[in-house]
């Protein structure tokens, strides 16, 4: 009888320790398989798509975060509709130098004190480091001089400090004064006591929208 | 005794060592291949459940980015508002109160006062003038007392006399303690405006 590599193998597997073998090698090589081709990517793969569910949840949750907060900002937009119309007709980009200086005119008036001039400046962007982040914010620069006794000057610089239009006073000169023929105004020479008028320089600032960001 | 060979029963072969090994290692083989196999399904059933969240999920961020996309003008409306209101409340609390600090010099300045100035700027306080010395010592220690100032320095430029009634001429520099900002009032109180804004003309 001749025997074959074949005969010989089925000779080996035909016996208990070569089916053993056989199997138990078998085995490991399936399980092994399964592992590399099955299991391992499917739990990557898992894995991978818990991670992004999770992240598409952060995101949904902060979408409906935002849309209950515009919801609650339409709601508080409705019950304020009039102050905020009021509000953004003076903050804007229109600079109005005229209604500004009835305003101003009208201050005085009020008080028993006459506004003698006032210049507005260019607009200029701020350096203020508060006011920095806010891009498109500009300040006008505003001289103004007033006459008056110091109670009156009094109340005036207090009406200018509560104007609704925010004006931030940066310096204040007041200087007892006389006027002079020709309508200027020098220092007195005379007590305080004998004439009470003073005049009162104030440099002050407000401020403006530019039109390209805000309107 | 007679050994024979009784062909009509089939041979066995005697059982060996690795008759047991065999028995176990195919049991031990199929458990296992029948264990992967169901983690294999497992898996591919916790696939789809997770892959039908993630669809669930798309489908509800799709509904609501359209929904924001539609509000994106009244999103920048308000985004446009609260800077504005922020930088308003900043413009407002950084608006330094001069009024007080007016009204607390003017209370010391002495009736035989002439050629009076004052200059205010920030914390630093500048008064020149002309008094007499009375006068002077008299603002000068009000001026030192009071706690309302700090660092007050009086420089006598000219002296017309020792004289108390004689007037010198003076200059003082102080600062203030503690300066004021203007506050934001409560947004739910009623305010009284001093006077209200002239507007603009429609004509």
């Amino acid at each position: 009888m001749v025997y074959t590599s074949n005969n010989r193998l089925q000779q080996i597997l035909a016996t208990r320790k070569g089916a053993s073998v056989s199997i138990a090698g078998v085995t490991i090589f399936m399980v092994v398989l399964m592992l590399l081709l099955a299991i391992l990517p499917a739990y990557r793969s898992i894995t991978d798509q818990l991670k992004n569910n999770e992240a598409k949840l952060i995101y949904l949750n902060d979408l409906k975060t935002k849309r209950a907060d515009m919801d609650k900002l339409n709601e508080e937009y409705t019950l304020n509709e009039n102050k905020i119309k009021l509000f953004e007709k003076y903050n804007n980009s229109n600079a109005n130098s005229e209604v500004m200086l009835a305003n101003l005119d009208q201050i005085a008036k009020k008080n028993n004190a006459i506004l003698v001039s006032a210049n507005f400046l260019d607009p200029e962007i701020s350096e203020d480091l508060n006011l920095t982040q806010f891009t498109g914010l500009l300040y006008k620069e505003l001289q103004l001089d007033f006459r008056g006794t110091l109670p009156d000057l009094s109340l005036v610089l207090s009406d200018l400090e509560q104007f609704p239009i925010a004006i931030n006073v940066n310096s204040i000169t007041y200087v007892h004064y006389e006027e002079t023929q020709d309508n200027q105004y020098d220092i007195q020479e005379i007590p305080i006591s004998n004439d009470p008028r003073f005049t009162m320089s104030i440099k002050a600032e407000y401020y403006i929208w530019t039109e390209i960001s805000y309107e | 005794m007679k050994q024979g060979f009784n062909f009509l029963k089939p041979q066995v072969e005697p059982p060996s060592p690795w008759s047991r090994i065999y028995d176990w290692v195919v049991g031990t083989a199929r458990a296992i291949l029948i264990l992967f196999e169901i983690a294999v399904v497992i898996a591919l059933g916790v696939r789809i459940v997770v892959d039908v969240q993630s669809k669930n999920i798309d489908e509800q961020i799709t509904t609501l980015e359209t929904i924001m996309s539609q509000r994106a003008l009244e999103e920048q409306k308000y985004r446009d508002l609260q800077i504005k209101t922020g930088a308003y409340a900043t413009i407002w609390t950084t608006g330094q109160i001069y009024s007080e600090l007016f009204d607390l010099i003017n209370e010391y300045i002495p009736p035989s006062a002439v050629q009076f100035n004052v200059n205010l700027e920030g914390d630093l306080i500048r008064i020149d003038g002309k008094a007499s010395n009375a006068d002077i010592k008299q603002m000068e220690n009000g001026l030192k007392q009071s706690n309302l100032f700090k660092d007050t320095k009086l420089t006598i430029l000219e002296v017309a006399s020792d004289d108390p009634n004689f007037l010198s001429k003076f200059s003082f520099t102080s600062q203030a303690q503690n300066p004021k900002f203007r506050q934001l009032h409560d947004p739910n109180s009623i305010l009284e405006s001093s006077e209200p804004i002239i507007e603009e003309s429609t004509q």
